[in-house]
C-alpha cells in the first residue's frame, strides 16, 4: 500500500474519520497505532510496490485467519510475516531501556543501558542490512589475496523501515542517556511515536524530543490547517506520481546500459536521475507530513529545495534534512565534531558522511556516494576562507556559480549513488558492476567523452527546463500564498481539475518510492 | 453545525463535480490513443469509416481469417455491394470486443448495414495480461466490469455461497482477489491513470512498429510466417481434431454474460440502424456457444467439421484457432456464401 495508490485513500479515509470520533487521546493513540501496524502489514503482504490485486491485502489475511481456523496456519502466510516482530521488539527493548536509564543510580548504569539499545538496534540493523554485504566482501578479499574461501551468506528479507525505525528509536534511548527527554513510562506512547505510520517506512526521521510531546497532549481539529495539508498531500502526489515515476524509465533504460549513449543523453539521464530521486523522495515526505497533519500530528522538515543550494554545505542543510541533522547530533557529535584539531573535525566529517552512505545500502557505491560528499564538505570549509577574502566580482559571481557548481558535483555524487550492476535476464549473471556503469557513464559526464550514439528526444529537455522554472517559481515562493486566498468553492473546484490532470499523467505501473529500500 | 456540514458536503460535491468533469474530458480525448493493436485500427476507421458498409468485429480468428477484399468481389459479382472493413483484434475476446465495438456503434458510419461480430470465449480474467497494462484497463469500463465482476462472483447467474469468494489454493487468486482486480483497474481507466505518462512515453522512446491493418488497408493481416503446422502445434492440431471429430456437431450454450454481452451489442446494432450477424469462427480448440433464440440473430457456424471440412484441413491451418492465408481465402469466400444465402432470404422474406 502506497500513499499513492487508491487502496492507501479508503485506508485513510478511514483512519481519519475514526481517529477525529474519538474522544479520548489514549482511545486514538490505540487506534492509531491498530491503524499503523495494519498499514505495515499491508506492505509485506503484498510488497511496498504492490499493485495487483491478487494480494490484496485483507483478503490475504482474511485467508490467513481461515487457516488458523482450519487449523493450518501458515499456509497463506506472506514472506516478511515476521517484519513486525522486529518492530515491537525494537520497541520493547528501547522502552525497557529508557526505563532503565532513568532509574539507574549511576552513570555506568546509565551507559551499559544505553549500550544496550545502542548494541541491539544496531546489530539487528547490521545483521538484517550488512550480512550479505559483510560477507561478500571479506570473501571478495580473501580471493584477491588468493587464500581458499567460501560463501556464508544466507537469504534474508530486510523488514521495511528498519533503517528508519532504527534511528527513531536509537535517538530516544539517547536523549534519554543525554537527559534531554525524560523516559517515557507509557508504553503506548514509545509504541506509536516509532510506529506511526505515515512515517513509518521512509521518515522523515521524528526526532522523540518533538514528537511525544505531541502524543501526550490531545490534538485538536480545530488545529489542523486542512486546505495546507491537501495542497501539500497534492503536490506529493504530483512529485511522486507525475515526475518522478515520467523521468523513471528514461534513467533506468539509461543506467541498464550507458555505454550506448551520446553525451547530451548522458546528461538528460543523470540529471533526470537527480529529479527522479528528489521528488519521489520528497513527494513521500511531502505527502506523510500531511498526512501526519491531517491528524494532527507535526513532522520534521525534510527537504528544502535542495537543488537551488549555494554549496554543498547548504545542500546538506537543505536535502534530506532528518537524517543530516540526525546524524549531526547523533553520530558527528558524538565523535567529537569540531572540538578538536581540523584534522579531526574532518576525519569526523568524513567518517559521517562514509557512514551515512553505508546506511543507504550495503553496497561500496554508497560508501563512495558518502565519501564523495565528505570530501566536498571539508574542501568547501576551506575554500570558504579563501572565498572570503577574493575580491567582489567573485563575491557576485559566486552567488551564479556555486548552484550550478553544486547541482553539478550532486549529480556526479548521484551516478555512484544510482549505480547498481546490471543482471542478465536470462543467465541471471551479474553483466555489470556498478562501478562499471559508474565508470561509462562520468567518462560521458565528466569528461564529455562519446559512449555511443544513442539519444532521448528532445521533449525530455524541454520537460526538464519546464520544471526547472516551476521548482525556482516555487522556491521563490511565488506560489505559496494565492490558493489561500482564494473562496473554498474555487479551491475545491481547482483541487478537482488538478487531480483529474494528475491522474492522467500517472503511469499504470507505480515503482516503490526509491527510500523503501534503504 | 448542521450548516457547517452541509457546507463541508457541498464543498466536497464540488470537488467531485469538478474532478468528474476533468476526468470525463479527458478521457474523451483520444480513448485509443496508446492501445497497442487496437490505436491503429481506430484511427484508420475515425478518418475512413463513412467508406464501409460493413465491419467484422471479432479476435485473430477474424484478424487473420476474413479478407474484406475477397468478401466484397463475391458480393459484388452476385449482385450485393458490400464494402467491409476488418475490426478483428488478435486476442480481443469478450467483453473487450463489445467495448470496442460499441465505441463503433456510437458513431457510425451514415451507410452501416452489416455488422458481423465473431463470437468468443468470454474470460473472466485478464487473459494472461497484467491487469494493469493499457490492454487490460482501456475497456473496464462500468457496464464491461461489472460484467466480468459478475462474472467472477456469480458465474452461473445464480446465488453461491460467499465463503466460496474467498476460497483460493496458496498462490492463487480467489474470485474475490479477481473481482476487486477489476473494480482497482475500472478506476484507473475512469480517472485515466497512465494516459498521459503513456503518451509521455512513446514520445520519449517511440512506439513499437505494428501493422493491424494488413497491405491493403482494410484491417486483415495474414499469419505470420509460412503458414504450416509443425512440431507441437501440429501434435496439438491433430489431438484436438481427433477429439472434435468425435462429436463433430456438438453445440454449447453460450455462457450467460456472454449472452449479455452480446445482447448488450446487438441493441446498439440494432440502434443504428444496421443488422447484425453473429460468426462462429472454424476452430478446434474451443466450444461452440450458440446465442440465445431470444438474441434474434442469424449465425454463421464455420465450425462444423462435416460441412466445412475444407476448412480444417491441415493445409490452410496455422493452428487450432487459425487458418493460412490460403485457408483466409478459403474462409472469406464461405463467410460470403452463408452472407448472399442470407441476405437473399431476408429480401425475399
Amino acid at each position: 500500500m502506497l500513499f499513492v495508490q487508491f487502496r492507501f485513500v479508503i485506508f485513510f479515509l478511514v483512519v481519519f474519520g475514526i481517529h477525529w470520533l474519538l474522544r479520548g487521546n489514549t482511545a486514538r493513540k490505540t487506534w492509531l497505532l491498530l491503524a499503523s501496524h495494519f498499514f505495515y502489514a499491508c506492505l509485506f503482504v503484498g510488497g511496498p510496490d504492490s499493485a495487483s490485486a491478487d494480494e490484496f491485502p485483507p483478503l490475504t489475511f482474511y485467508h490467513a485467519l481461515q487457516d488458523v481456523l482450519a487449523g493450518k496456519p501458515g499456509a497463506h502466510l506472506p514472506v516478511g510475516w515476521w517484519f513486525p516482530l522486529v518492530l515491537w521488539g525494537s520497541t520493547i527493548m528501547d522502552w525497557v531501556v529508557g526505563l532503565g536509564i532513568g532509574q539507574a543510580k549511576d552513570e555506568w548504569r546509565r551507559k551499559m543501558w544505553l549500550f544496550v539499545s545502542l548494541g541491539v538496534n544496531l546489530g539487528v540493523l547490521g545483521f538484517f542490512k550488512y550480512y550479505n554485504f559483510f560477507v561478500d566482501s571479506i570473501h571478495d578479499a580473501l580471493i584477491w589475496f588468493g587464500l581458499p574461501t567460501s560463501k556464508w551468506t544466507l537469504q534474508i528479507f530486510l523488514p521495511y523501515g528498519i533503517s528508519f525505525y532504527t534511528f527513531q528509536s536509537m535517538s530516544y534511548s539517547i536523549d534519554v542517556y543525554r537527559r534531554r527527554l525524560e523516559p517515557v513510562k507509557s508504553f503506548l506512547d514509545l509504541a506509536f511515536f516509532i510506529s506511526f505510520f505515515p512515517q513509518l517506512v521512509a521518515g522523515p526521521i521524528v526526532r522523540a524530543m518533538s514528537f511525544l510531546p505531541q502524543v501526550a497532549e490531545k490534538r485538536l481539529w480545530a488545529r489542523v490547517d486542512v486546505r495546507a495539508c491537501l495542497t501539500l498531500f497534492f503536490i506529493g502526489f504530483v512529485k511522486k506520481a507525475c515526475i518522478s515515476e515520467n523521468v523513471a524509465p528514461v534513467v533506468d533504460a539509461f543506467f541498464s546500459d550507458p555505454g550506448k549513449y551520446s553525451v547530451g543523453a548522458t546528461f538528460i539521464g543523470v540529471i533526470f536521475y537527480a529529479v527522479q530521486i528528489y521528488c519521489d523522495f520528497s513527494g513521500y515526505s511531502d505527502m506523510a507530513i500531511a498526512t501526519a497533519r491531517l491528524l494532527g500530528y507535526e513532522l520534521t522538515l525534510n527537504f528544502n529545495y535542495p537543488y537551488f543550494a549555494a554549496n554543498i554545505t547548504d545542500f546538506w542543510r537543505r536535502w534530506h534534512i532528518s537524517l543530516s541533522t540526525w546524524l549531526r547530533d547523533y553520530l558527528y557529535i558524538s565523535l567529537g565534531g569540531n572540538r578538536g584539531s581540523k584534522l579531526f573535525t574532518y576525519r569526523n566529517l568524513l567518517l559521517t558522511m562514509l557512514l551515512g552512505g553505508l546506511w543507504h545500502g550495503a553496497s561500496w557505491t554508497f560508501v563512495i556516494w558518502g565519501g564523495l560528499h565528505g570530501l566536498a564538505l571539508i574542501v568547501h570549509r576551506e575554500y570558504e576562507k579563501v572565498a572570503d577574502k577574493a575580491g567582489d566580482w567573485w563575491q557576485k559571481a559566486r552567488v551564479y556559480v556555486g548552484p550550478v557548481l553544486c547541482f553539478y558535483w550532486v549529480c556526479i555524487t548521484w551516478v555512484f549513488f544510482r549505480a547498481q550492476p546490471v543482471i542478465d535476464n536470462k543467465t541471471k549473471e551479474v553483466t555489470h558492476t556498478g562501478f562499471e556503469i559508474a565508470g561509462t557513464v562520468l567518462k560521458s559526464f565528466v569528461l564529455f567523452q562519446k559512449n555511443g550514439d544513442r539519444d532521448f528526444d528532445s521533449a525530455c529537455l524541454w520537460f526538464f527546463v519546464a520544471l526547472g522554472v516551476l521548482h525556482w517559481l516555487a522556491s521563490r515562493q511565488v506560489f505559496a500564498t494565492w490558493w489561500r486566498r482564494i473562496p473554498d468553492w474555487l479551491y475545491a473546484a481547482l483541487l478537482g481539475l488538478g487531480l483529474a490532470v494528475a491522474f492522467y499523467f500517472v503511469p499504470q505501473h507505480y515503482k516503490a518510492f526509491i527510500y523503501f529500500q534503504f | 453545525m448542521i450548516k457547517n456540514a452541509l457546507r463541508r458536503l457541498l464543498l466536497i460535491l464540488i470537488f467531485l463535480a469538478a474532478l468528474a468533469g476533468g476526468v470525463t474530458w479527458l478521457g474523451s480525448l483520444d480513448p485509443f490513443g496508446e492501445v497497442p493493436m487496437v490505436r491503429e485500427k481506430w484511427a484508420y476507421w475515425q478518418q475512413h469509416k463513412e467508406e464501409f458498409d460493413t465491419v467484422f468485429i471479432g479476435t485473430s480468428r477474424t484478424h487473420r481469417g476474413i479478407v474484406p477484399a475477397v468478401f466484397d468481389e463475391l458480393n459484388a459479382k452476385a449482385g450485393v455491394p458490400t464494402h467491409s472493413f476488418n475490426f478483428g483484434i488478435d486476442g480481443m475476446f469478450p467483453p473487450e470486443d463489445a467495448y470496442v465495438a460499441e465505441a463503433i456503434l456510437r458513431d457510425p458510419p451514415k451507410k452501416l448495414k452489416w455488422v458481423i461480430l465473431e463470437l468468443g470465449v468470454f474470460l473472466g480474467d485478464f487473459e494472461g495480461r497484467p491487469p494493469k497494462s493499457v490492454r487490460s484497463v482501456y475497456w473496464h469500463d462500468w457496464p464491461r466490469t461489472w460484467l466480468v465482476m459478475r462474472n467472477n462472483l456469480w458465474p452461473k447467474k445464480r446465488p453461491v455461497k460467499w465463503q466460496k469468494w474467498f476460497e483460493a489454493k496458496p498462490g492463487e487468486a480467489s474470485d474475490a482477489d479477481v473481482a476487486m482486480t477489476h473494480l482497482e483497474v475500472w478506476l484507473t481507466k475512469t480517472l485515466n491513470i497512465g494516459r498521459g505518462a503513456n503518451l509521455w512515453r512513446a514520445r520519449a522512446f517511440g512506439r513499437p512498429e505494428e501493422d493491424t491493418l494488413g497491405p491493403h488497408k482494410e484491417g486483415f493481416q495474414p499469419t505470420s510466417g509460412d503458414g504450416v503446422m509443425r512440431g507441437d502445434v501440429l501434435k496439438i492440431w491433430r489431438e484436438k481434431f481427433a477429439e472434435r471429430q468425435q462429436t463433430p456437431g456438438r453445440i454449447t450454450p453460450m455462457r450467460p454474460y456472454t449472452q449479455e454481452s452480446l445482447d448488450r451489442v446487438l441493441s446498439f446494432v440494432r440502434r443504428c440502424g444496421a443488422q447484425g450477424i453473429v460468426l462462429i469462427a472454424p476452430t478446434t480448440g474451443e466450444l461452440r456457444g450458440y446465442p440465445d433464440k431470444a438474441s434474434k440473430v442469424p449465425v454463421f457456424d464455420f465450425c462444423d467439421l462435416q460441412k466445412y471440412a475444407e476448412l480444417f484441413v491441415e493445409d490452410v491451418r496455422t493452428d487450432t484457432g487459425h487458418v493460412n492465408v490460403r485457408g483466409a481465402d478459403l474462409y472469406t469466400r464461405r463467410v460470403s456464401e452463408e452472407f448472399l444465402k442470407y441476405n437473399q432470404s431476408s429480401t425475399s422474406r
